[in-house]
């Protein structure tokens, strides 16, 4: 009896457990999917796999965020999304090499014109989609044309700012060969570098409203690159098979057979994954798991310095925070080198601009005079104005107003909690009055970026910027008005110089543009940058050829391998 | 003379608690012969249930305890101490038991088919479908109309007088020898309880067993019993053949009960109660337990009193009886 | 009691329309909507203006949630932007896998509940009571996330890599790497063992809840008449307790069924964060987070149709134990 019972759940547990693949029930996909099976089926009859060791086996990475938009480089942006398209299943034009340079990928190579104003791509002939159509110029063109419709509300349109977005702008000259129109700018190669290429023949009908919803990001994806979507469970899997029609000129199929990646939102459960055994990598480890990873002899701990920097933004707009010399005076009298002990552990380097440390344009701008010091603190505020008149500990200004400020940050996030805390106790000390107030991420994001109101004193954020460098979104007066224009900042010498640097070609010229753009900005002081974080992440030592920098972590993902004995 | 079918000597049941040792029971003996319905009276709290569900070891040992000394002899085997297995096989099958409160008496998640089955299947090995068919019988037999159908009721569908005659069924599946009844019309009404009484003189005849009944209620001991026990305070004050102990009480707790019977014949005489209450079981007091309350009490009564035969089956517990009785001879 | 049930069937789906209406528009005032989420560098107003009309947020509310009502009766429970599928794809794949979690660990904390519970009461005051009241008190009083995590270090990091047992359990995950290349009983063994643990944070919690109510309920049973006459009745003492005893012990406890359901699924919410088990609580969080309406929506949907079915089960059971209140 009890042994029939047993037998029961277990038929039932295995049953209604749900499914371990989800099948989509979309038409599109159904009809997608069995052409990429047939593929998968002729690519690998065609393609044997080499006689070398190092060929085989599964790696399994684990994340705290499902992928969001999954393959579709229209989809809102996702940055792990982002790196999927980049180097997993879809393909860019270009890529970056170690030293942050481009070089060809899709395209075979590239000419610029002398006054730089239209760029030619020679495409590849032996990339094939994951269906078995040919990538072509076609599909460059269509992604063209999407990523500049509005109506496609492509997340990150500054890309295009100085492409030419007429009929004319991209002309497919043959095949193989496509040609784009633009105004000489900086780091114009730079979008090229993470928008993927898009298929023609699939998605070339699906009118624009739709092209960021389509299934076929989430559900059947049908990409160009190392390796093929397998399967996709919601908010649990992704699974890819490793292409055996991949170019060999670019390194052929992959080493190992299958990649899987894993959405884990939990950080505590990621690492304890990590530590068991169960997943091979671990991206955004927390600063204070560190040290149990370094301890671990089956695990290596991975950190590198990545574009992101935390900051907190102040809300020129507000009365107590007009005077630049007060947010000047908040910095100084911050001890920002303790906060990055404190808070990262050492894994961060202080941030004084928005220039991150590896990046070509990087000069170390110290500003020596930001350093901390209270006394200076003290003083700067005296000068402006602000003293503590009747004796409470804060300090007002001439009409009685007392300098308090609030200092948003958002739920969920230890790290800029901290900070928030940090700032009301050591501002405290020169009398400046901080009330930390934590708000839902949304509903935050709400508040800063609508124009009408601005609903903040300062708020601690993050901001991510590409590779190209491009502060105008947050600084220019001309976007006063868009949501990202949180500190109301309205300087003609920024304005100037964030013109001149949006066309500067010549990386010299523009480094020391750069240079003059940072003293300015620090006189302006519309952020109190605090840190560049780096991203830390844990690899099982059985993984071999791991290398990540600031590109990604998937950077070099297709050339990884296994070690034999521990497939 | 027909032989002695149960047979208790020196009783004595005491309850171990926080406030101190209730000797419940103390010291009782008495006999039951095949074939008679002997009457078990006294107040509440005299120990007249204990002393019946003593028999069956129907008492949680702690806090209660049958102590050393006591025996009770079935058929000659000794209860006292006897084993689990043994009492339980003695249980509804030749000694059964019917209680006070049909209605909590019986389970109400389960039909009363599935009770009365549940015995037959235990005891006389009956199968499901003999079992049902021998229970409709039962239940035929104690008088209930359309015992099929009834068969499938729940105790909280049926009245008070059919649930007691589905206890007496139950009680009477396996044709036992004794049948201990504590109290088994005292919930009911009075129209009720003379059905039940009926029911259980004429059982009593068809089955041939012996009855122990206990009440309180005199009357229902002038109905159907043979004889009685009357107790007091843990003791067995007086025994006798019922006409005689109505005829001719000795104890003066027995007078005072009978004194205090409304009488139809008298109808205007006045209710004479006993006066004064049971004293406490964890503190009986010494010599004769019914001093307080007694109207005749004198000399002699503080001394410990010990239960005197006065002939064939009368015994009484009272010096005093004992030597008007007797015509002067042992005394004190 | 057909009719009884129809009648409370039917007026479940007033009560379930009535829940999500209440749920739309809290989440419509609730500031900032899914595109504010999306911003990103280099996004402008325009850009946020025709994501917000490509996903009709520019309309009037009224307009919004009447649209929603129309689609919700006919089925069409619409189109989710967090995951790209329609909603009710979302649902009914993670649906099942809480199901699975849920109702296993509501039958283990009622099973173990219930026999720790007698076990006490039979041997009450024992070393054993005593022993199990602690015990059982502690995890009473465990949060069941602090619970879970214990667990996971106990029996998966420490268990594996510190102790080195030959058995431990996987700390986060629904399925293996390799599960789909298993034979069926390795599929059935795999999909076990990563139920183990969370089943367990789940279950224990309402294990010791449901274990002290039947001890207390049983001590009242068996001091009842009707066991004194089960006893009368020659029967062993195992029939007296687990048959006569044990039914009316049950009565108060499968009130606690109906009690406790709406509390397992709030469980299930944290408990399938922490162990990144893919049900319709992480579904349900992943939403909110991403202001995706029509996921809220539907997931809140069928969370209170569970809930709404899980006390109408409870009911029902009641009448089956219970003929008293059957033949009312």
């Amino acid at each position: 009896m009890k042994k029939e019972l047993a037998v029961l759940v277990a038929v039932l547990v295995s049953a209604c457990g749900g499914d371990a693949r989800v099948t989509s029930n979309d038409p599109f996909c159904q009809r997608v999917l069995p052409t990429v099976e047939a593929f998968l089926g002729q690519a690998r009859a065609a393609n044997p796999v080499p006689n070398d060791e190092r060929y085989g086996g599964t790696v399994v990475m684990g994340g705290i965020g499902e992928l969001r938009g999954g393959m579709n480089p229209v989809a809102p942006i996702d940055h792990s999304a982002i790196q999927h398209h980049q180097f997993v299943n879809l393909m860019t034009l270009i890529d970056y090499d170690e030293n942050f340079d481009a070089r060809p990928y899709l395209a075979e190579s590239w000419d610029v014109s002398e006054d730089q104003s239209e760029i030619t791509f020679h495409l590849r002939r032996d990339v094939v989609w994951h269906d078995g159509e040919q990538t072509d110029a076609h599909d460059v063109a269509f992604t063209y044309r999407t990523v500049m419709n509005p109506a496609v509300g492509f997340g990150n349109p500054a890309y295009w700012d100085h492409y030419d977005k007429s009929a004319e702008g991209i002309e497919v000259i043959d095949d193989f060969t496509v040609r784009m129109r633009l105004r000489p700018h900086a780091e114009f190669l730079d979008p090229w570098r993470s928008v993927a290429i898009l298929p023609e023949h699939l998605l070339g009908d699906v009118p624009a409203q739709e092209l960021a919803e389509h299934p076929f990001g989430t559900q059947c994806p049908v990409g160009n690159g190392p390796f093929v979507f397998d399967s996709h469970s919601p908010s649990e899997r992704w699974v890819f098979v490793a292409n055996p029609a991949f170019p060999q000129g670019l390194g052929g199929r992959p080493f190992y057979d299958r990649y899987i990646f894993r959405v884990i939102p939990d950080q505590t459960a990621l690492l304890t994954e990590l530590m068991t055994e169960s997943i091979d990598a671990y991206i955004t480890v927390r600063p204070n798991q560190a040290q149990q990873i370094i301890d671990n002899p089956n695990v290596d701990f991975l950190n590198f310095r990545f574009r992101n920097f935390v900051m907190v933004a102040w809300n020129a707009r507000r009365p107590q925070l007009a005077d630049p010399r007060v947010r000047r005076a908040i910095t100084m009298a911050t001890n920002r080198e303790e906060i990055v002990q404190a808070i990262q552990g050492g894994y961060a380097v202080v941030a004084n601009s928005s220039v991150p440390p590896f990046h070509w344009a990087y000069r170390g701008f110290g500003a020596e005079d930001m350093a901390y010091n209270a006394a200076s603190a003290a003083a700067l505020l005296d000068e402006a104005g602000w003293i503590d008149r009747d004796g409470d500990g804060v300090r007002e200004n001439a009409d009685g107003l007392p300098l308090a400020v609030s200092i948003k940050y958002n739920t969920g996030n230890q790290e800029r909690q901290d900070i928030a805390e940090i700032l009301q106790a050591q501002l405290g000390g020169v009398g400046i009055r901080v009330t930390p107030e934590v708000v839902d991420f949304g509903a935050l994001l709400g508040q800063i970026s609508d124009p009408d109101s601005r609903d903040f004193d300062g708020v601690v954020m993050g901001w991510v910027p590409e590779f190209k460098l491009d502060d105008m979104d947050l600084f220019h007066s001309a976007r006063t008005n868009e949501p990202n224009a949180w500190t109301g900042t309205d300087n003609p010498e920024i304005d100037r110089l964030l013109e001149a640097l949006s066309f500067s070609v010549d990386r010299d010229e523009t480094a020391r543009l750069w240079a003059e753009y940072e003293v300015v900005l620090n006189e302006e002081h519309p952020f109190t940058f605090f840190y560049f974080p780096d991203r830390l992440t844990g690899v099982n030592k059985r993984v071999r050829g791991v290398h990540m920098d600031a590109r990604g972590e998937w950077t070099n993902l297709k050339d990884w391998y296994l070690d034999p004995e521990r497939r | 003379m027909s032989e002695i079918l149960l047979s208790i000597k020196d009783l004595r049941t005491w309850f171990f608690t926080d406030q101190g040792v209730a000797k419940a029971v103390d010291g009782v003996s008495f006999e039951v012969r095949e074939g008679e319905t002997l009457g078990v009276v006294g107040e509440s709290g005299c120990g007249k249930t204990v002393t019946s569900l003593s028999v069956l070891g129907l008492l949680p040992q702690p806090p209660a305890r049958i102590m050393d000394g006591s025996s009770i002899l079935f058929e000659g085997e000794e209860l006292i101490g006897a084993d689990e297995r043994r009492l339980r096989g003695l249980r509804g099958n030749e000694i059964s038991m019917i209680f006070q409160e049909p209605m909590s008496s019986l389970n109400p998640v389960f039909s009363i088919g599935d009770q009365i089955i549940e015995v037959l299947r235990l005891h006389r090995g009956l199968d499901r479908k003999d079992a049902r068919v021998e229970a409709a019988r039962l239940l035929q037999e104690v008088g209930m109309a359309e015992p099929d159908r009834r068969l499938d009721d729940y105790p909280h569908q049926l009245s008070g007088g059919m649930r007691q005659r589905v206890m007496i069924a139950m009680a009477l599946s396996c044709e036992p020898k004794l049948l201990i009844a504590d109290e088994p019309t005292t919930a009911l009404d009075v129209t009720i309880q003379a059905q039940i009484l009926e029911l259980l003189a004429d059982l009593r005849g068809r089955y041939g067993m012996s009855v122990l009944l206990i009440t309180h209620d005199l009357g229902v001991v002038a109905e159907v019993c043979d004889r009685v026990v009357v107790m007091y305070a843990g003791q067995v004050v007086e025994t006798g053949d019922v006409e005689e102990i109505f005829a001719d009480p000795q104890h003066p707790y027995t007078r005072g009960l009978l004194r205090s019977l409304p009488s139809l014949d008298v109808p205007e005489r006045r209710l004479s109660p006993i006066p004064g209450m049971v004293p406490s079981p964890i503190d009986w007091p010494q010599g004769c337990r019914f001093r307080d309350r007694c109207d005749s009490a004198g000399d002699g009564c503080e001394a410990e009193q010990s239960l005197v035969h006065l002939g064939d089956h009368r015994a009484v517990r009272c010096w005093k009886a004992a030597a008007e009785s007797l015509g002067g001879a042992a005394g004190s | 009691m057909v009719k009884y049930l129809l009648y409370r069937l039917v007026a479940a789906v007033p009560l379930v329309l009535g829940i999500s209406t209440i749920i739309f528009f809290v989440m419509s005032a609730a500031p900032g909507d899914m595109v504010d989420i999306m911003i990103r560098p280099g996004m402008t107003a325009e850009v946020a203006e025709q994501l917000r009309a490509n996903h009709g947020l520019g309309q009037p509310i009224v307009v919004r949630y009447v649209r929603w009502m129309v689609d919700t009766l006919r089925g069409d429970f619409g189109y989710s932007v967090l995951h790209g599928r329609p909603v009710l794809d979302i649902i009914r794949s993670h649906l099942p896998r809480t199901l699975i979690l849920s109702l296993t660990a509501l039958a283990v904390a009622f099973f173990s509940g219930i026999v720790l519970g007698t076990i006490q009461a039979i041997r009450q005051y024992s070393w054993l009571d005593s022993g199990l009241s602690v015990v059982l008190l502690f995890f009473y009083s465990m949060p069941s996330f602090w619970l879970a995590y214990m667990l996971i270090l106990t029996f998966s990091l420490f268990a594996r890599n510190v102790w080195e047992w030959p058995m431990w359990f996987p700390a986060a995950g629904m399925l293996g790497t390799d599960h789909e290349g298993l034979s069926f009983v390795a599929r059935v063994a795999d999909r076990m063992r990563f139920m183990v643990l969370p089943t367990l944070s789940l279950s224990l919690v309402l294990t010791a809840g449901i274990a002290r109510y039947m001890r207390g309920s049983m001590l009242e049973v068996v001091r009842q008449d009707f066991v004194r006459t089960a006893r009368a009745k020659g029967l062993p003492e195992r029939a007296v307790v687990f048959k006569h005893a044990l039914r009316n012990a049950l009565l108060p406890v499968i009130t606690l069924l109906g009690l406790y359901i709406p509390v397992l699924f709030s469980g299930t919410v944290i408990i399938e964060k922490v162990f990144a088990w893919p049900g319709m609580g992480t579904l349900l969080i992943q939403a909110i987070e991403a202001r995706d309406y029509m996921l809220v929506m539907g997931a809140s949907f069928f969370f209170a149709l569970m809930v709404i079915v899980g006390n109408l089960i409870a009911d029902v059971l009641y009448a089956v134990v219970d003929p008293r209140i059957r033949y009312e």
